[in-house]
């Protein structure tokens, strides 16, 4: 399968393509590792008639020690997150999940940043995040914004990144080593989650994400409040369904969704170490 | 500015040639209709022109012969390649019909089966996903890269050996992903084995022979490491 034609355009600078952004308005998309877009393009349910690669922005490729939180660019692959020695003494959550990603070859060229702005409620990163409460960096031509997990994404496949911003910068607050567990349901190894549920602990509280569950990805607000008061992980987990709007697809019904989730979320308390 | 490659430049008249070869036999493999047709039209020595093609043919042959808009470079098993190709060229679809390298296959096409498996710059990745231009300036890997001369890579001589194959139409990328794998991980268990080929579907073999080949391209990779390693240790007594 060949996508419709585009002009491609090679960003140099992060400057550059903001200004290629401004210059071609929504008209333009912003390329990361492609793992998502491409295959997009491919059934021509995304056809941009431009195409501004962000891929050789080095600059955007980074994991480092921020104090409170561990900073990431946006262009950090999967395959660098889960090697990375911070990451895993930091925020091993991210570093184990990052390799729950697709397979080997998604994770060679996929990135954080292109995960996040794509805004697949299905991806498996974007629900640890939000159960981190992580900050996104946006930068535009007017300037730069943090915008917080649970304000940024909006609806299917949408975030609140503007067509002339880009997302240059992932803080993910630092969570441990350990204390999480991370249990996700497909039926072919590579394949994204059909239901996943993270669990993570977080000081004394935890949290608790849930991926494929709704238009964006889900804090299960219910199972949080339910172990805050004591409650068992297996009667906590009988909130997990509560307040999501999972869809019904060839995979799952909406019903099987919210079994899946209670169920995955009673594994992920129970394994959580 | 940022460089911009909107600029249509006239295909050359070599690859005018190789494009009109490849059309030409895209309508071979694409349709039964059009192989006999074809062979009919050769039969009476006329040029097979007029023949109504395939979609997928048509559309394949106006993406590699018409609106070239950029020029790629990239090292691919050690050769330079260069050709202008449209923005839209997938990576595996420039290995296979520029550089002519038909080694590696298109299998799903849907970044599933891991068939168009290749490695850019050691690592690697999905062929069918990822643009050609992407891959511009790097070091790519096809199946057609691994031997060395006569001398096969130690995981063809596995699958070879371990009968890690059956129709073979996923080997290539199999073995693609396994040398990518073994890079990064040189002393994988049965389980890592299986999770690092993950991204690569076979539908005869069952898998089993697949990992038993990956196992045993390790161990003798490791051998042959070894064999090297105290090779150097010798030469440097000697003082050679």
């Amino acid at each position: 399968m060949i996508p419709a034609s585009f002009e491609y355009v090679r960003a140099d600078s992060v400057d550059g393509l903001l200004g290629a952004l401004t210059e071609h308005g929504d008209e333009a998309k912003i390329l990361a590792g492609g793992m998502s877009l491409i295959p997009l393009m491919k059934f021509r349910l995304a056809v941009p008639s431009v195409l501004v690669d962000a891929g050789r922005l080095d600059d955007l490729r980074y994991i480092r020690d921020g104090g409170d939180h561990v900073a990431i660019g946006a262009l950090t692959r999967h395959r660098d997150l889960e090697t990375n020695d911070l990451l895993g003494a930091e925020c091993g959550v991210v570093r184990a999940v990052a390799a729950e990603v697709g397979d080997n070859q998604v994770r060679h060229r996929g990135t954080i940043g292109g995960s996040v702005a794509h805004g697949d409620s299905a991806s498996d990163l974007p629900a640890v995040l939000l159960a981190l409460d992580a900050d996104f960096v946006i930068r535009g031509a007017s300037g730069e914004r943090v915008v917080a997990a649970a304000d940024f994404f909006t609806g299917y496949f949408e975030t609140v990144i503007a067509p002339d911003e880009l997302l240059t910068e992932v803080r993910v607050p630092k969570s441990g080593p350990a204390g999480f567990s991370y249990q996700k349901f497909n039926r072919r190894a590579q394949d994204w989650a059909i239901v996943g549920s993270v669990a993570v602990r977080v000081g004394d509280s935890t949290r608790v994400g849930l991926v494929n569950m709704g238009p964006t990805p889900l804090r299960a607000r219910g199972v949080e409040m339910a172990l805050a008061e004591g409650a068992s992980a297996t009667d906590a987990a009988g909130a997990a369904a509560e307040g999501t709007e999972a869809s019904a697809d060839i995979n799952a019904t909406a019903e099987y969704r919210g079994h899946l989730a209670r169920v995955l979320t009673r594994r992920a308390l129970e394994a959580m170490v | 500015m940022l460089p911009s490659c909107s600029t249509p430049q006239a295909p050359s008249r070599e690859r005018v040639t190789r494009d009109r070869e490849f059309r030409r036999r895209t309508r071979f493999w694409n349709s039964q209709t059009d192989v006999t047709f074809t062979e009919r039209s050769e039969q009476r020595g006329s040029e097979p022109k007029k023949i109504a093609c395939t979609e997928t043919a048509s559309v394949r042959a106006e993406v590699t012969c018409q609106d070239a808009a950029m020029q790629i470079a990239m090292l691919v098993n050690g050769v330079g390649q260069s050709h202008d190709v449209e923005a839209r060229t997938l990576l595996v679809q420039y290995l296979r019909e520029s550089c002519t390298l038909t080694g590696t296959k298109v299998g799903c096409d849907t970044s599933s089966c891991g068939a168009c498996t290749v490695l850019v710059d050691g690592e690697s990745v999905k062929s069918c996903t990822m643009f050609a231009a992407q891959a511009d300036g790097a070091d790519v890997t096809t199946v057609e890269g691994l031997a060395d001369g006569p001398n096969w890579h130690a995981i063809q001589t596995a699958f070879h050996e371990q009968h890690g194959l059956k129709c073979g139409y996923c080997t290539a990328g199999m073995m693609m992903a396994a040398v990518g794998f073994l890079a990064e991980n040189p002393n994988p268990t049965d389980r890592d084995v299986r999770l690092g080929l993950e991204g690569n579907l076979c539908r005869c073999t069952g898998y089993q022979n697949i990992v038993a080949s990956v196992l045993a391209a390790a161990d003798s990779m490791k051998l042959g490491s070894m064999k090297l390693g105290s090779m150097e240790a010798d030469s440097m007594e000697t003082g050679q």
